[in-house]
């Protein structure tokens, strides 16, 4: 127990050993190696960003060109042919001999046609399975959907909080006495920090006990005539002025951001893309046009509409920011239909079958009337691809790594281009472009969105942005029948780089 | 011409001034000097020299011969605290964490230096160590010296069980030997202590009644 005592003695007195030391020649000493690290952390970051950047462009570039190039409208068919042959007329083309007449049904003219050497062989010959049906295979041009292209993205915030910055107000004669103020703040403030954890509690005593000092000799001041205390305040300001000079230059050249914090703008670039839910407000301008507004209605659906976009902003140091860009929406829908064909066609065969004077049945060869019926199940995309212009305003608020903020404003529409095809009130379907049933232009569309975002380093942040747009304007031209607008909903994930 | 009550005066003007960079150092949180120092803001790492050197340096003279080793090893601790500070979550103390980099690099100068660990293990001490009294008036100089006349090998597993708190699996690993060594290892060291504690006290004018 003793040796244990012993033992926590040695650990209290070492542990607390503070020996003294020159700080400045020692940073003198690792001056130069500190450097050199947080040179490579740059670069490293830097690297890092424009490798994650270039690869990030790239994926996007291929995945947007797979996207947006495999959708050609002649490929946008499904078509699943079913043949039917019916000969209904067979059963009746029976001539007797006689008196006799039975009635053959057409299993036993089908049964009697394949030992009559209509062979399954010789229907493949002439395209058809033993069955009577199509032999050849349904092609299907299935339309492959694409994935979109996420791109999540780096945001890079500044560190807003600058290294603590040497500020002596340029004061008239009392300029002593709030700086002796100041000191007693700190002092209190001193206190304050002892509490919290992670502080080296010695090295506060330390600085407590210099400030003890000051304090003290701040009572000496106020005994000091007007004119006495100008000379002191003169010299202090000129004194301060240079220190902020050599501070303010060494800030710079070692961080040249730190730098634009007395400069309260700042420019980012922002990057982003994602996925949004659309709604629809499809209504029919006057009665007569419901019958088209439900089958529209019966034949169209939403899809997931993408943006991707480029954006660059101003930032006020009070959290205000103004961004603008280019973007780009694509609205899509899927237009599905079924259309039975029937087509009448013919076909050499057993014409007839005649009873023969021997009790048998001969063979009439010939040309047998049939119909050909098709359902062509039609799949196609409707698009609307929209090139935008945002004006938005925003508000940002950091802690520590994170960012929070919100987002309004609107999105100029420069062009929209449609393609597809859509149901008209004859039940056939019309292509889109040609009928010119939506317009070049919609005009403004109005967003709302928040925003989500965390620090990687001083220049990069990601974010998540949630966000709801209104296009209040009508797609449809006025000429047109039904009246359609779109809401839409969705996630934006992007980069933001601060210079 | 200043008269010497001015001068006086701005002097104490100057000491105010400075005392208030200082005061707004104190403001900086350990938290916060962490960041700025993984952002690689220079002043934050001057200010982190600042702090802690000191400490550092009493941790790394514990392992060392000497001063001017102990500085050269409390340089290389501190750029590899630079060079690591990325790595470090916020986990525990930052405190320890610098700690513990000073130790592997104080045992790595010993290392290098050719230092020899007195590795006879599994020879334990025949009789219990019992400390002197005299232990208790022992002030900080003179415990270092006792632990000074240590050989190295006693000194650093001493320093790193008693002092930094690892355990001997630990030490183990830190040094390259087993845990029995590490045990026999401060058994020995305790029993150079028990003898230079009691010459000290047979010397000194603090006797025991």
């Amino acid at each position: 127990m003793k040796w244990s005592n012993f033992e926590n003695n040695i650990k209290k007195e070492l542990s607390g050993q503070r020996p003294e030391i020159d700080t400045n020649a020692l940073w003198g000493l690792i001056e130069q190696d500190v450097d050199a690290i947080n040179y490579q952390k740059k670069k490293r970051r830097g690297g890092f960003f424009w490798l994650f950047f270039g690869g990030l462009l790239i994926a996007g570039a291929g995945l947007g060109y797979y996207y947006l190039n495999q959708n050609d409208f002649g490929n946008n068919i499904i078509v699943e042919q079913e043949t039917i042959i019916e000969n209904e007329d067979l059963a009746t083309n029976l001539s007797l001999v006689g008196d006799e007449t039975r009635e053959i049904d057409k299993k036993e003219i089908a049964t009697v046609s394949t030992k009559n050497e209509l062979t399954p062989k010789t229907l493949a010959g002439k395209g058809f399975n033993e069955n009577g049906k199509n032999a050849k295979p349904a092609k299907k041009n299935v339309f492959q959907k694409s994935a979109i292209a996420k791109t999540p993205s780096l945001n890079k915030n500044e560190t807003e909080e600058a290294a603590p910055k040497i500020v002596v107000q340029k004061t008239q004669a009392s300029e002593s006495l709030a700086i002796a103020d100041l000191i007693t703040e700190k002092k209190e403030a001193a206190s304050v920090i002892e509490t919290e954890e992670n502080t080296t509690t010695e090295a506060i005593k330390i600085e407590a006990d210099d400030l003890v000092k000051a304090t003290s000799a701040k009572e000496q001041i106020p005994e000091a005539n007007q004119e006495d205390q100008k000379d002191l305040l003169s010299t202090i300001i000129d004194s301060k002025e240079e220190q902020e000079v050599t501070l303010n230059s060494k800030d710079k050249e070692e961080n040249p951001n730190e730098s634009n914090a007395e400069n309260p703008f700042q420019f980012y670039v922002n990057l982003q893309g994602g996925v949004s839910f659309s709604s629809r407000n499809l209504e029919a301008t006057d009665p007569s046009f419901d019958t088209l507004l439900q089958l529209r209605e019966g034949s169209e659906n939403q899809l997931e509409t993408s943006s991707i976009g480029l954006q660059i902003g101003l930032a006020h140091q009070s959290g205000l920011e103004l961004t603008t860009g280019i973007n780009y929406t694509q609205i899509n829908e899927r237009y599905s239909y079924n259309e039975i064909v029937t087509e009448t066609d013919s076909i050499y065969g057993v014409e007839k079958l005649v009873k023969n004077l021997e009790n048998g049945f001969d063979t009439i060869w010939g040309n047998v009337p049939l119909d050909r019926i098709t359902t062509l199940n039609k799949e196609i995309f409707n698009r609307f691809k929209m090139y935008e212009v945002p004006i938005l305003l925003g508000y940002r608020i950091s802690k520590g790594k994170y960012r929070i903020g919100v987002q309004a404003g609107v999105f100029a529409n420069l062009q929209m281009k449609t393609e597809g095809r859509v149901l008209e009130n004859t039940k056939e379907d019309i292509d889109v472009t040609e009928a010119g049933i939506y317009k070049s232009k919609v005009g403004l569309s109005y967003y709302a969105g928040l925003s989500f975002g965390y620090l990687l380093n001083e220049n990069l942040e990601i974010y998540a942005a949630p966000s709801a747009r209104f296009f209040p304007k009508n797609f449809a031209v006025d000429s047109y029948g039904l009246s359609q607008k779109y809401k839409l909903y969705g996630l934006n994930l992007g980069m933001r780089y601060s210079f | 011409m200043i008269q010497p009550c001015r001068r006086f005066k701005r002097r104490q003007g100057f000491n105010i001034f400075f005392l208030s960079i200082q005061s707004k150092q104190i403001l900086v949180t350990e938290k916060k000097l962490i960041q700025d120092c993984q952002n690689g803001i220079k002043s934050s790492q001057y200010l982190l020299v600042k702090r802690y050197s000191s400490m550092l340096l009493s941790v790394c003279r514990r392992y060392t011969r000497d001063e001017s080793m102990a500085k050269d090893v409390l340089q290389e601790t501190l750029i590899r605290i630079f060079q690591n500070i990325d790595t470090y979550e916020d986990r525990g103390s930052f405190e320890a964490w610098m700690r513990r980099i000073a130790v592997r690099r104080s045992l790595q100068w010993l290392e290098k230096s050719c230092f020899n660990h007195e590795m006879q293990p599994l020879e334990m001490p025949d009789k219990e160590v019992i400390v002197p009294e005299i232990y208790a008036q022992l002030g900080t100089q003179e415990i270092l010296a006792l632990l000074e006349e240590l050989p190295d090998g006693f000194k650093t597993v001493f320093n790193l069980y008693v002092v930094e708190g690892y355990s001997h699996k630990e030490i183990g690993n830190l040094l390259s030997i087993s845990e029995n060594t590490s045990r026999s290892q401060l058994a020995r060291a305790r029993k150079v202590l028990q003898k230079k504690l009691t010459q000290f006290q047979k010397g000194s004018c603090y006797e025991v009644v």
